[in-house]
């Protein structure tokens, strides 16, 4: 089947979040918990296509192309004792034989999964062969602890090495930034994980935890939210943003279509998502939103509240941030008219705040629901925005990696690892790449975006201006 | 005479008469012979109106037919016997005399005193008759009372004998038979008032007495019979109708007309009868109401794009009876129209079983025959045919409702369809196109093995414009006018060898009878070009995306990083093109295709007969392929434009990123 799509969950949040995104997709193609397809889904009158995530064994059973990475057992354990699994390939599961974790350490996440880099290379190699034309990958992790970022880091560098072609995209779980967490030497890793972020994948899905937490608790009205819970948030976003994947409509069909007009520089390619309504299955909570109109949904979508990011210090900067781009996927019964006229009250309000030096509108998709899953509304909707806000998550995790630098904390327990045996140059580096990319995203705001790309071209590369000529004469 | 029976059936037909008459002459019955054997073969009558001619002697024996009748030709005889002056005889020899002699006249021959003069000569003149001079005058005012009666039976019988003839028609004969039957009658009485004078109780005032009633009918008759010759068909029906009409005040001749009428349209009645029950043209003197045009062949739908089968294999004729006035005509036109498709659908079992219930006016039957079939139709088309199923077919592959099959399909096929059109074996394209219409969600469709691909050998552009040039002498559908300068219709050799297969490639759908009647040639055509358009478009979005991607490879990423912005005017050109298109893609996509889409949805679901069904279908891709602009080239040349552009972009910026070498990515893929 074409243009497949291969995961790789990373860690434990990473484990956990995609085990959600596997049941959900389950649920959405009427696939049991086992892999074998439900007897009302057996004729394939959803029109969906399975097999961009899922292949078919020589039982007829689906297995997910998933690959389930950590340094520790006890998360993969558990999904291996759930119902669900013999959902997995087994040989698709790689546990560290010491089994003993990163310790939160970034680079003993790097250092051991350099180590046993050509076990986990064969396994996706095995997958990639065995799909047809493969679209690319989506690695899900957090960018905090030590497996997630630090292996996850590694794998794109790999990835990056061994398929360039392919398109990367990440779900990468943001830190909570409003508790003090029990990992002290968070901002080492989240700084390090960013520089490959910004370098190794093409696409990020920004889920930050500080802001799933707020949306479990404002819009939901959970008080305690548990990992399940936020995880749930996750994984549905996952599954709405690969809608257009799995139920072909007239547009974005592959991966690349759908994010290639959210993306316009290479760098600034961290996403927002938002989604509305939002439920829980567990809860028996009154689902908050009842009204749904498309001109509701693509609202609800563009209020802050909803979006599962949390933009810092919004008073001061918040009127200047604009949105680089934004992708609606729709996804229900919708008369297309309908759309049309809420794109217009959208634009007549000035709902949305764009970008002066591109093209920028709201893009919509429109993609049907799955027949198998029963939802309360008629109309959900996910938004992926590119918004320059997000600076402030790279520039709150600068602040907080400068603080702990400037004391040189624990530095120790990363000097141990080989990458850091010549020096802490890495950290510099990274620190460079990080604070690059938010002021890139700064110097989208200004209007003279292009004069400020192009001055530091000329500034740095006079004699390469006239390199492509054909690049840069403005046919528009 | 309106004591006649009215119930009487026609008389033989003209030719069989004919055929008696001819016997035991030689060569009059040689001559039959070659008209018979003319007509054998099938020899198509109603072509060219081409009717075969009644034998010589039906002119050279003037005897026969009457036409002698002051011509001349029989009043030679007469004069040889010239018969002694009526004055020398006494009153009451006059009286028997006159009597005579009128008799005959009344059966139309000249006695001795009684005699015929035609005026304006020839056969086609007026006959009137005359007493000689020396009749007691008041004998002679009452013999004179007779005179137009003689003339009147003699016009009557004169048009009798004419309208046998071939050309005619069935209304014609109809017509003639039933005035000869009317005739007969008169004769009968004629031969009574003979026998009366023969036993000598009849005197002229009793002969006056007892013609006088049937004086005016036989006026009626002689002002048909003028009036009638030339006319034929509807138009001969619709002058018996207006001749009744205008005499609504008077019973008697009214009623005379409308048995007239309603003989002469008995054959008219059967044959709109045969085409509204069973669908079937029968019309061998060229009069009937439907005109068929059997070169039309029903393949044409699906191969010609400008297939008039539908429209003009079976059309009205200009003249219409005025008891199928209003729109019964157009109906009873529909209904055997929906009959004969229905019928070469099912080879002959769709005939519909005609009620044995004869009873209500024509009308209500046509209607109830007209329901009847367009219900069968309709059904046949929807549910036999899957109609619903096949737009959606069609929906999914022209239009891309689900693209996913294309997206795999321009993967395998992508340096086929790069290569110049010569050079691609479409025979390859088609094993690709299965192969990913297989691996697609298209897999489930029943109907996804009728799909084949094709090269056309024409850009977009001039395909429309050889289209509607196409129109301009047709039917005018689209109504947009193209530039003047638009001479050059046809692409040059050299410009379509320049065409890649992006281009040209476009697919094909095999409809089978009787989808093709919505389904047509023209209505694909369409389909074809709304699918073109919007491949060519998918086509550059997704060579930008491979742009894209190749800006996103991780070397350029560092390179972006060293110098934070180099190729900056680059990546947001890139951005801006590909916002373009895919805005442009969603436009046609969710603005054109979907609101329109459902509108057609709606009417099916509405539409009563197929007529309506293939209008409502297409007027959706009417107004697809205007919304879509492919009627406003203007915009359309500017647009293919804008593609060329960002198809160079694109290559450009392949060759750069190889020039800079610093894309070195040890992949295998």
């Amino acid at each position: 089947m074409p243009r497949e799509v291969i995961t790789l969950q990373v860690g434990q949040c990473g484990n956990q979040i995609g085990t959600e995104f596997w049941k959900q997709l389950c649920a959405e193609h009427g696939i049991g918990k086992d892999g074998i397809l439900e007897e009302y889904a057996a004729n394939n009158q959803a029109g969906d296509r399975k097999d961009v995530f899922f292949y078919q064994a020589d039982d007829e059973h689906y297995v997910p192309r998933a690959l389930l990475l950590d340094l520790e057992p006890r998360v993969i354990n558990a999904i291996q004792n759930s119902d669900h699994r013999n959902l997995y390939n087994a040989e698709n599961v790689f546990i560290s034989s010491h089994g003993g974790g990163a310790g939160n350490n970034w680079a003993s996440g790097y250092s051991q999964a350099e180590a046993v880099q050509e076990e986990i290379m064969d396994m996706i190699d095995r997958e990639a062969d065995g799909s047809d034309s493969l679209e690319g990958f989506v690695l899900c992790h957090s960018i905090a602890g030590g497996t997630g970022s630090g292996m996850g880091s590694y794998l794109l560098e790999a990835l990056n090495d061994r398929y360039g072609k392919k398109l990367v995209q990440t779900y990468s779980v943001f830190p909570n930034q409003h508790e003090t967490s029990d990992v002290v030497v968070q901002p080492y890793n989240s700084l390090l994980t960013l520089k490959r972020l910004t370098l190794n994948a093409d696409c990020v899905v920004v889920l930050d935890n500080t802001a799933l937490n707020r949306i479990a608790v404002d819009r939901l009205h959970i008080q305690n939210p548990t990992f399940a819970q936020t995880n749930s948030l996750v994984s549905t976003v996952m599954a709405a943003s690969t809608t257009t994947l799995r139920y072909p409509g007239y547009m974005n069909n592959d991966l690349v279509g759908l994010v290639a007009s959210l993306i316009p520089t290479p760098r600034c390619h961290f996403l927002m998502t938002g989604y509305t309504p939002l439920t829980l299955t567990e809860t028996n909570a009154q689902p908050a939103v009842r009204k749904t109109t498309v001109l509701d949904v693509m609202r609800r979508l563009l209020q802050t509240k909803n979006i599962m990011v949390s933009s810092h210090s919004r008073g001061k900067d918040f009127s200047q941030s604009k949105y680089i781009s934004i992708l609606n996927i729709i996804q229900g019964d919708v008369d297309p008219t309908q759309v049309h006229k809420s794109l217009q009250r959208i634009r007549e309000r000035k709902l949305a705040n764009f970008i002066e030096w591109g093209p920028a509108s709201i893009q919509v998709a429109l993609s049907r629901k799955s027949p198998y899953v029963q939802t309360a509304h008629r109309v959900s909707g996910l938004m992926l925005a590119n918004h320059t806000s997000i600076r402030h998550l790279f520039t709150k995790c600068l602040t907080q990696y400068d603080k702990l630098m400037r004391r040189k904390a624990f530095l120790d327990q990363y000097e141990q690892h080989a990458i850091f045996a010549d020096g802490l140059e890495e950290f510099d580096d990274a620190r460079e790449v990080v604070e690059g990319l938010a002021e890139e995203y700064a110097a989208c705001e200004s209007p003279d975006y292009i004069k400020w790309a192009s001055g530091k071209e000329n500034e740095r590369m006079p004699g390469e201006a006239g390199l492509y000529p054909g690049g840069g004469r403005g046919a528009f | 005479m309106e004591g006649l029976d009215l119930g009487g059936a026609a008389t033989p037909p003209a030719a069989a008469r004919v055929r008696d008459s001819s016997r035991g002459e030689g060569e009059d019955a040689a001559a039959f012979a070659v008209v018979a054997a003319r007509r054998a073969p099938g020899d198509a009558l109603v072509e060219g109106r081409d009717f075969p001619t009644l034998p010589a002697w039906t002119s050279d024996r003037p005897f026969l037919t009457g036409s002698h009748l002051g011509s001349g030709a029989g009043g030679s005889s007469v004069a040889r016997d010239a018969p002694k002056p009526l004055g020398e005889y006494d009153t009451a020899c006059q009286e028997l005399l006159v009597i005579d002699d009128l008799l005959y006249a009344m059966m139309g021959v000249e006695g001795r005193y009684v005699t015929a003069s035609r005026s304006g000569g020839g056969a086609g003149g007026v006959v009137t008759f005359h007493i000689s001079e020396g009749l007691e005058p008041s004998l002679r005012a009452l013999a004179k009372e007779a005179l137009p009666l003689c003339a009147a039976a003699a016009t009557a019988s004169d048009y009798a004998e004419r309208a046998r003839r071939f050309e005619s028609g069935l209304v014609g004969h109809a017509l003639a038979a039933e005035m000869s039957e009317l005739l007969h009658d008169w004769h009968t009485m004629i031969v009574q008032l003979e026998h009366q004078k023969n036993l000598g109780r009849l005197s002229l005032q009793a002969l006056w007495f007892y013609v006088q009633p049937a004086a005016p009918a036989l006026a009626l008759l002689a002002r048909v019979a003028a009036s009638a010759p030339g006319l034929r068909g509807a138009p001969l029906l619709n002058h018996l109708h207006r001749e009744a009409r205008a005499r609504a005040g008077d019973v008697a001749a009214r009623d005379l007309l409308l048995r007239l009428l309603r003989a002469a349209a008995a054959p008219y009645a059967k044959a709109v009868e045969r085409w509204v029950y069973e669908g079937r043209v029968e019309d061998p003197y060229d009069e009937f109401l439907i005109v068929e045009r059997a070169d039309l062949d029903k393949a044409s739908l699906s191969e010609e794009y400008d297939s008039r089968y539908w429209s003009a294999r079976y059309t009205l004729r200009e003249d219409v009876p005025v008891f199928l006035g209003g729109d019964l005509a157009e109906k009873v036109l529909t209904t055997g129209k929906y009959l004969t498709a229905l019928r070469e659908s099912t080879d002959g079992l769709g005939r519909i079983a005609l009620g044995a219930d004869a009873r209500g006016t024509h009308a209500t039957r046509i209607n109830a025959a007209f329901k009847h079939a367009s219900n069968a139709l309709l059904r046949n088309v929807l549910i036999e045919g899957d109609l619903r199923a096949r737009l959606l077919s069609m929906k999914r592959y022209f239009l891309l409702d689900k693209g996913d099959f294309l997206v795999h399909f321009v993967d395998i096929a992508g340096e086929q369809l790069s290569k110049r059109a010569p050079d691609i074996s479409v025979d390859k394209l088609q094993s690709l196109l299965e192969l990913s219409l297989k691996l697609s969600s298209a897999s489930s469709d029943p109907h996804n093995e009728d799909l084949t691909c094709a090269l056309e050998r024409q850009g977009i552009i001039h395909q429309l414009l050889s289209i509607q040039s196409l129109r301009d002498d047709g039917t005018g559908a689209g109504g947009v006018a193209y530039d003047g300068d638009e001479a050059h219709v046809a692409m040059t050799p050299k410009e379509a060898l320049r065409l890649t297969g992006f281009e040209t490639f476009t697919l094909d759908y095999e409809a089978p009878w009787p989808v093709s009647l919505v389904l047509s040639r023209r209505a694909l055509t369409k389909y074809q070009l709304l699918f073109r358009h919007m491949f060519h478009c998918k086509h550059v979005e997704r060579r930008l995306c491979a742009t894209w991607q190749t800006w996103q490879s991780s070397a350029t990423r560092a390179t972006a990083t060293a110098d934070a912005g180099s190729l900056g005017r680059a990546y947001i050109l890139s951005q801006r093109m590909l916002h373009f298109l895919q805005n442009f893609v969603y436009y046609l996509a969710c603005e054109v295709v979907e609101p329109n889409w459902h509108r057609l949805e709606a009417k099916i679901a509405e539409a009563s007969n197929v007529d309506e069904l293939a209008a409502e279908h297409d007027a959706f891709l009417d107004a697809c392929m205007k919304e879509g602009m492919l009627f406003w080239p203007t915009i359309l040349r500017r647009l293919e434009k804008i593609k060329s552009a960002c198809l160079r972009f694109a290559d450009a910026s392949a060759r750069c990123v190889l020039y800079t070498g610093s894309h070195t990515t040890p992949s295998p893929w």
